[in-house]
């Protein structure tokens, strides 16, 4: 992030625009100061900021850095309302690279408590001291200084007894601070941190790298249990640390979420992340993260709430399913399957008995059986009417399967597979195979669906070509008025995806080609079922083209209840470790589950 | 009912029918048989209400009578017995009675009146086709049927009865196939059909080598007469699509090539193409055609060429393997002839040259790239 706002002068923001800045109360308590004061050293472009308070910071609050300092009329405007150096039009408002904005943390601060300022600007030989008492009283001295400022705050609302009343005990007080400053040691892991309390030294963070920052920040107990994440989407980026569904908290009290360097709080986006971790987590359980989102401050406005810690996205949509993919992305690829023990309460996954099954080399085994071409069975195509089990015993009966005729799959086929791995279909709904850990129940819809949504996926996102398959004769569909709408909105995506549809005169259209992994049988339906689908479904979490790929790719896939052969279930678990996110459906719901032999043998009994 | 018969026969006609027993129904009689003695004769029948076999043999009938039997069971059970006579019984509480040198065996069965009743094909409409050039047009024609239930006309295979030729028809939507027999004739009238691939399934399987066969047509059924079996199929009365239009009169750019030639080298590639688009990509050069394939997911990649006749613009077109396998499988000449247009439209495929009396043309529809 780049901080413009140090070469301009504090100055008094004009009426109008100051008007347009979410009011309210600044200054709520002692923590709230830390925050604002630590927020304006950061602004300044410190490396190193020194907290100290006293008794919870109702005595003491004091906050010195080494930023670019203030000279001693910059001092004195700095505590009048509005005055700001940090933003100068309402164009700057709706693209805010600082922290402050408002101009009006140190006046408020300044009205409820005795503040004292030193300072020098880095460009100055001098320094000056300002004094303030209940916002009154202004002094300003020259003095001998350091670059940078210091700013202690006493007596925390002496002015106001009321106030001063309603402050919690000092423990109370203390944790808040505490929360606040956490927030800020994480997202500045370049910034040199010192607490001190009561005169001890309770945090010293030399400047390091962010995983460093969050071991000594969580725990490196905790920190164990992180997964990192990258990722990004069109200008968006996204990284961080996650937590192993198995490392939770009963609060969110360890989940952080940071917007271009400022620490906010998104409803939103924390469902996501927990929408991300599906099932793996039960009620009542929280992940613990650490996430970094950057992206163009034009498309988040900060100014919404006079803490700055809400923000309103214009793609809040897209963002929210961005969390949901990247998390369950990070989540697959270490290998955190849902396993079938999850215990009844609904708590963690254990992972410890599992250092044999660990999800990513349950990925690379899938992968690894792709020896066998699965071809040449026609097992998309083949008609099949007569059991192969009665030919045998039928030597009088005159078969037309002559060598050419392909009316069934050919032997060698289903030989091939006798040697290779088996899977078994159960209630023509879940596949079952076995893996060196234990065995593996893949539930088949939700399979194909994460195959056919990927794929669609990588024509919009990667900008792979779409295909489709011309049609012999095109199909020409009356559409009522309502679906006719809908297919308007949605027809330059499914185009996209490679379909051919073109709409007529009234509500008529015809459709000449279709993606090429549409099953034959499905054509006549397809596209109704997408509208039907588009129209009832609510997938909030989806942009347009998401829920326009969702539709296709759950109405495009094999049903539950479909029975599959030997190679159709040998493709679509081939087809189904080739993706990115195997484990996870696009809704989020999980695809496959494994049991171990432990667990198996736990059950019979075998071992304790 | 008592009657006996000769193990082998009983079940040689009870195999005839079997397989029109429907694997799944909601309808429990149609996992029975029908079994009837009369007049010197056991007819076996089976049905699954679209498609219906009747299958006979001699047999010494003691006492007329009827009786459904779990066809299946029955099958199982005939299959073990000792090749010698056996006599088959039932009584009022419809249990049969089966008796052979070894014993005696007991089974339920259920009441004839239960089990549908055979189509009436009352008709003037007769055809005859020989055995040979039947059994080849159902083999050309079923393997491009739809199994699409909600277009029921393409699940069958549309039949032209014309004066002096006889046409089959099968779609999918994807490729066509339609051949014609010139070794056919038929004054009387003329009509089309569309017969339920099932049933021509049945009808080439129950075909004897030589000779040719009586063929009913009704309003709504069709009649196979064939030696000791009686196929009844109900026919799809849906509109076929008008094939005809879509068949381009002229493909301008011309291939020939070898068919085993091309099917081995199509194959080899497939196998490195997508296995849920199988798409390969022809491009076509003078005299010489490269093949292609690709599966991004696994980074499989395969590329061929092989010698052609083509004298035409060069030109790229997709297809799904799989489509293009069958149809040239289902080709008998070893040159064939492969037609396009552009990239866009459809593929012809015909023998270099046609049998006698016969004229066979295949259609595929290519997979375009996206624009
Ligand atoms: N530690 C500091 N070092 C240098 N300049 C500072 C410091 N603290 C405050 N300032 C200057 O004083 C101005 C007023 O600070 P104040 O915190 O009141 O407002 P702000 O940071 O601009 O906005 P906000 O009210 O949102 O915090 C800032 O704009 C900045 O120029
Ligand atoms: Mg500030």
């Amino acid at each position: 992030m780049t901080r413009n706002s140090n070469k301009a002068r504090i100055h008094v923001l004009p009426e109008n625009l100051a008007n347009k800045i979410a009011a309210g109360e600044v200054v709520e308590r002692p923590a709230s100061v830390v925050k604002e004061l630590v927020e304006n050293a950061i602004d300044a472009e410190a490396t190193k900021i020194i907290i100290a308070i006293e008794q919870a910071g109702k005595n003491l609050i004091q906050v010195v850095d080494n930023g670019i300092g203030m000279n001693s009329e910059d001092i004195q405007t700095a505590f009048e309302r509005h005055a700001t150096s940090k933003i100068q039009s309402e164009r700057d408002l709706e693209q805010i690279e600082t922290l402050g904005f408002r101009g009006e943390a140190l006046p408020s601060i300044a009205s409820v408590a005795q503040v004292e300022v030193k300072s020098r600007h880095i460009k100055d030989t001098m320094g000056s001291v300002f004094t303030l008492h209940g916002g009154k009283d202004a002094k300003l001295k020259k003095i001998a200084a350091n670059t940078g400022t210091s700013i202690s705050v006493k007596n925390l609302f002496f002015n106001t007894p009321a106030r001063r009343q309603f402050l919690r005990s000092d423990n109370s007080e203390y944790q808040q601070i505490l929360t606040v400053l956490k927030r800020f040691f994480l997202a500045y892991a370049d910034i040199h941190f010192e607490l001190w309390v009561n005169g001890k030294e309770v945090f010293k963070l030399p400047e390091c790298d962010l995983g460093e920052r969050v071991e000594k920040i969580l725990g490196s107990a905790s920190f164990k249990g992180m997964l990192p994440l990258n990722a990004s989407l069109g200008g968006i980026e996204l990284s961080g640390f996650i937590s192993r569904p198995d490392v939770v908290r009963k609060s969110r009290g360890h989940q952080f979420l940071f917007l271009n360097g400022r620490p906010i709080i998104s409803k939103s986006l924390h469902h996501a992340v927990f929408q991300g971790y599906s099932n793996l987590i039960g009620p009542g359980e929280f992940p613990i993260f650490c996430l970094f989102l950057e992206m163009d401050p034009t498309l988040a406005d900060v100014n919404v709430h006079p803490t700055k810690m809400e923000v309103r996205f214009s793609n809040d949509r897209s963002l929210y399913y961005f969390f949901i993919n990247s998390i369950q992305k990070v989540l697959s690829a270490e290998g955190v399957v849902p396993e079938l023990y999850a215990a009844p309460s609904g708590s963690a996954v254990q992972k410890e008995s599992s250092a044999e099954s660990r999800p990513r080399e349950i990925i690379d085994e899938m992968k690894n059986r792709k020896r066998s071409m699965a071809r040449f069975s026609g097992a998309q195509l083949s008609l099949t009417y007569f059991d192969t089990s009665e030919k045998k015993e039928n030597p009088l009966q005159d078969s037309i399967r002559t060598e050419k005729t392909t009316i069934e799959p050919p032997a060698v086929a289903m030989e091939q597979y006798k040697t290779d791995v088996q899977f078994w279909q159960v209630h023509n709904r879940y596949i079952l195979s076995e893996i060196k850990s234990g065995i593996v129940l893949i539930d088949q819809h939700v399979a194909h669906e994460r195959i056919l949504y990927e794929k669609i996926s990588k024509i919009f996102n990667d900008g792979q070509k779409s295909f489709g398959q011309k049609l012999l004769f095109p199909q020409k569909i009356n559409l009522n008025y309502e679906d006719f709408a809908i297919l308007k909105e949605i027809i330059d995506v499914l185009n996209k995806m490679g379909f051919s549809i073109k709409t007529f005169s009234g509500t008529t259209v015809v459709i000449d080609a279709m993606p090429t992994d549409v099953k034959v049988g499905r054509e006549s339906q397809i596209l109704l079922d997408i509208i039907d689908y588009y129209k009832n479904e609510p997938l909030r979490d989806f942009n347009h083209t998401e829920k326009i790929s969702a539709a296709y790719a759950c109405k495009n896939a094999i049903k539950s209840g479909e029975k599959l052969s030997q190679v159709e279930m040998h493709n679509l678990v081939d087809q189904l470790f080739a993706c990115e996110s195997p484990f996870f459906c696009p809704h989020g719901r999980p695809v496959i589950i494994t049991i171990d032999m432990e667990e198996l043998d736990r059950k019979f009994k075998r071992i304790p | 009912m008592n009657f006996t018969i000769s193990r082998n026969d009983f079940y040689r006609v009870l195999q005839k029918v079997i397989n029109v027993i429907p694997n799944k129904s909601t309808v429990d009689i149609l996992y029975s048989v029908l079994l009837i003695a009369e007049e010197d004769q056991l007819k076996i029948i089976a049905t699954d209400l679209e498609i219906t076999q009747i299958a006979w043999a001699s047999c010494n009938v003691s006492e007329q009578g009827s009786i459904a039997v779990p066809g299946k069971l029955l099958l199982d059970i005939i299959r073990e017995m000792p090749e010698n006579d056996l006599t088959f019984k039932i009584d009022s509480n419809l249990k049969i009675y089966i008796e052979s040198t070894f014993g005696e065996y007991k089974l339920s069965g259920q009441n004839k009146n239960e089990f549908p009743s055979v189509p009436l094909v009352e008709t003037e409409h007769k055809i005859e086709l020989k055995n040979t050039v039947l059994k080849h047009m159902i083999e050309k024609t079923i393997f491009a049927c739809s199994t699409d239930n909600l277009r029921p006309a393409l699940t069958g295979v549309f039949c032209q009865i014309m004066e002096d030729e006889y046409r089959m028809v099968a779609t999918d939507g994807h490729r066509l196939v339609k051949i014609i027999t010139h070794d056919f004739e038929n004054k009387e009238f003329t009509e089309n059909i569309i017969i339920p691939t099932k049933a021509l399934n049945f009808v080439a399987r129950n075909l004897p080598a030589e000779g040719s066969q009586k063929i009913l047509i009704s309003e709504n059924h069709i009649l196979f007469e064939l030696p000791n079996t009686k196929i009844y199929s109900r026919l799809i009365k849906d509109p076929y699509p008008d094939y005809e239009r879509v068949i381009p009169a002229q493909n301008s750019k011309q291939m020939e090539i070898n068919k085993e030639q091309f099917i081995s080298s199509v194959k080899r590639v497939s196998l490195f193409s997508n296995p849920m688009t199988y798409q390969v990509k022809l491009s076509l050069k003078p005299n010489e055609i490269n093949i292609y394939a690709q599966d991004i997911d696994f980074g499989g990649e395969a590329n061929e060429t092989i010698a052609c006749k083509f004298d035409s613009d060069p030109l790229d077109i997709a297809y799904n393997a799989n489509y293009l396998l069958d149809i040239l499988r289902h080709l008998d000449s070893e040159e064939i002839k492969f037609l396009v247009e552009d990239e866009d439209g459809p593929g012809i495929i015909v023998p270099f040259e046609q049998e006698e009396k016969e004229e066979i043309l295949m259609l595929i529809m290519p997979v375009r790239l996206n624009s």
